[in-house]
């Protein structure tokens, strides 16, 4: 008999080899964008107020850490964000399942998912504060509507992907609605969840900004860049910049691993 | 528990032009514990039969009973090894055997106790928490035949399991049915394009016209049990092969008799 070792999988090399050559070329473009930035700052634009140097960043970013207002700016804008993230994931993922495994329902409400998925919806957050005010809830909400359709769209289109011989081996067992949806569609559809998820976030970290813009907000890296810009703290707004970006890219990369860690078996992601 | 198929037949509407009929007044009985194959070439109707015992044809005629008993859609009695294998790929090879199981609301701790004999039986200990990518094609037809065993059917339904497996391998994995099968000794329906296969496997052989499918003959295989590696070597198996190779090539309307 043929014998695979259960913990032996194809392509270890490459998979060995991807992390380490991937962190070496991040450091190398981390490297050359660096220079790149001094060289542009210094020698083209070199005026400080239009491009400050990497170093006046970075003293920036000392300086607010050092007092402690990053930290607070920082966790009030990741708590919402987060908030919102699960409302809108866990929206999404039921508006998935509905309109994914119920043909009828969907043919009536696809167009508006999509029309929801492309419209510029941070345009609504002057609505959304007139409707929930000021305070956190109105930044809530909008985070979880920039995430709740990108969500709802991979999950429809995990679920109608489902493998045909999948849902015909779980018929023929006898599988339930209940079953085919819970044993087969959701997990089949998972990576294309987590897809959505991704993306979600993605557009999630522009609503932190815009949220705090137009929200009257009193703490939040959304409101530091903007309060930044108009005093024309260049290195500041480009401290609250860096910190949407990594935030954004944290998630992301969380969410990554995630896509790997949960549906091993897909060599590569869906979307 | 005998199982019995009585004209069955069935026709696919087609968007464009006449209907398609694929199976053409079907009928074959298989005895309670026996081995049956059925061979044709392929698009005759085989894969459709088996949809139609398991429950995922909506549409058809004819009357199919297993031990008296009608089949109307999906039946507990029965258990399907698919063709392509199937695995649900998010899940162990011990998650995988128990899926019927669970369906079935099987509790957990007798389910626990048949898949792990289960595992045992098809020569995978060991591999119980190994997922279906990280196995060869040969172990997941393994995984693949514990799963319909596990649900304990009275007919095991098999769609050419070995038919995308290298012929090394699929000689390899012939014998493993024949040692499982003398340990659960299930009435099996086995569909196979491959004489050889069929021969060495079955009790009995039908052999199907191509489209639309009929039974063409119904032959005995006189070979005794157990078989083992040296029954195809053997001057008996090769004449039966050629046998039924001549009939099955044979045009359609040459005489012989229906079963
Ligand atoms: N759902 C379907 N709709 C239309 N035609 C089908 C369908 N399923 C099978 N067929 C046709 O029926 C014929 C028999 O198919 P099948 O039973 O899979 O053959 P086999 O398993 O013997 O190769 C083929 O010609 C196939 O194209
Ligand atoms: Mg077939």
């Amino acid at each position: 008999m043929v014998v695979a070792r259960p913990g032996a999988r194809p392509a270890t090399a490459a998979r060995m080899a991807t992390p380490v050559a991937g962190v070496s070329r991040l450091v190398v473009s981390g490297v050359l964008g660096v220079i790149a930035w001094i060289l542009l700052a210094k020698y083209v634009v070199a005026n400080p107020l239009f491009l400050p140097t990497p170093y006046a960043v970075l003293l920036a970013a000392i300086q607010v850490a050092r007092s402690g207002e990053l930290l607070n700016d920082v966790l009030v804008s990741l708590s919402y964000f987060a908030v919102g993230s699960v409302i809108g994931f866990v929206g999404g993922v039921l508006l998935g399942v509905l309109l994914g495994a119920n043909q009828k329902i969907a043919d009536y409400v696809d167009p508006w998912v999509s029309a929801a998925y492309t419209a510029p919806l941070v345009a609504l957050t002057p609505l959304l504060i007139i409707w929930f005010g000021i305070g956190l809830w109105s930044k809530t909400i909008i985070i979880a509507l920039l995430v709740v359709f990108p969500v709802t769209i991979g999950t429809i289109a995990g679920i109608r992907s489902t493998d045909r011989s999948l849902v015909e081996v779980a018929t023929s067992f006898g599988a339930t609605r209940g079953d085919m949806l819970r044993k087969v569609m959701v997990p089949w559809a998972l990576s294309f969840i987590l897809s959505g998820a991704r993306i979600g976030v993605g557009r999630g970290v522009i609503g932190i900004f815009v949220a705090e813009l137009f929200g009257g907000a009193s703490k939040g890296v959304g409101l530091m860049i903007s309060n930044a810009g108009q005093v024309f703290n260049t290195p500041l707004l480009f401290v609250g910049i860096i910190v949407l970006a990594v935030m954004g890219i944290g998630v992301t990369t969380v969410i990554r691993f995630l896509e790997r860690r949960m549906a091993p078996w897909r060599t590569q992601s869906v979307v | 528990m005998s199982l019995r198929v009585e004209n069955l037949s069935v026709t696919f509407a087609r968007d464009n032009g006449a209907p398609l009929a694929v199976l053409d007044r079907v009928s074959f009985e298989v005895q309670p514990g026996e081995f049956v194959a059925l061979v044709g070439q392929s698009g005759c109707g085989k894969t459709t039969i088996l949809r139609c015992l398991s429950g995922l044809q909506p549409s058809y005629e004819g009357t199919m009973t297993i031990a008296g008993r009608r089949l109307t859609g999906v039946d507990r009695r029965v258990a399907m090894v698919f063709q392509s294998d199937s695995l649900f790929p998010w899940r162990t090879v011990q998650a995988n055997v128990a899926f019927g199981l669970e369906v079935r609301r099987r509790g957990k701790a007798g389910a626990d106790r048949i898949v792990q004999d289960l595992v045992n039986l098809v020569g995978l200990a060991g591999f119980e928490r190994a997922y279906p990518h990280q196995l060869s094609g040969g172990m997941r037809q393994r995984v693949n035949l514990a799963r319909a065993l596990a649900v304990d059917p009275d007919v095991l339904l098999m769609d050419e399991p070995f038919s995308a497996l290298d012929m090394l391998t699929r000689e390899a994995m012939q014998l493993e049915l024949l040692r499982i099968w003398s340990h659960r000794r299930k009435t099996v329906l086995f569909v196979t394009h491959q004489i050889e296969e069929a021969v060495l496997l079955a009790d009995r052989v039908l052999l199907m016209s191509p489209r639309p499918g009929r039974i063409r003959r119904d032959v005995p295989v006189p070979l005794g049990r157990p078989r083992a590696s040296q029954v195809r070597r053997t001057r008996e198996f090769h004449a039966l092969v050629d046998a039924l190779a001549e009939a099955l090539a044979a045009a359609p309307l040459d005489g012989l008799v229906r079963s």
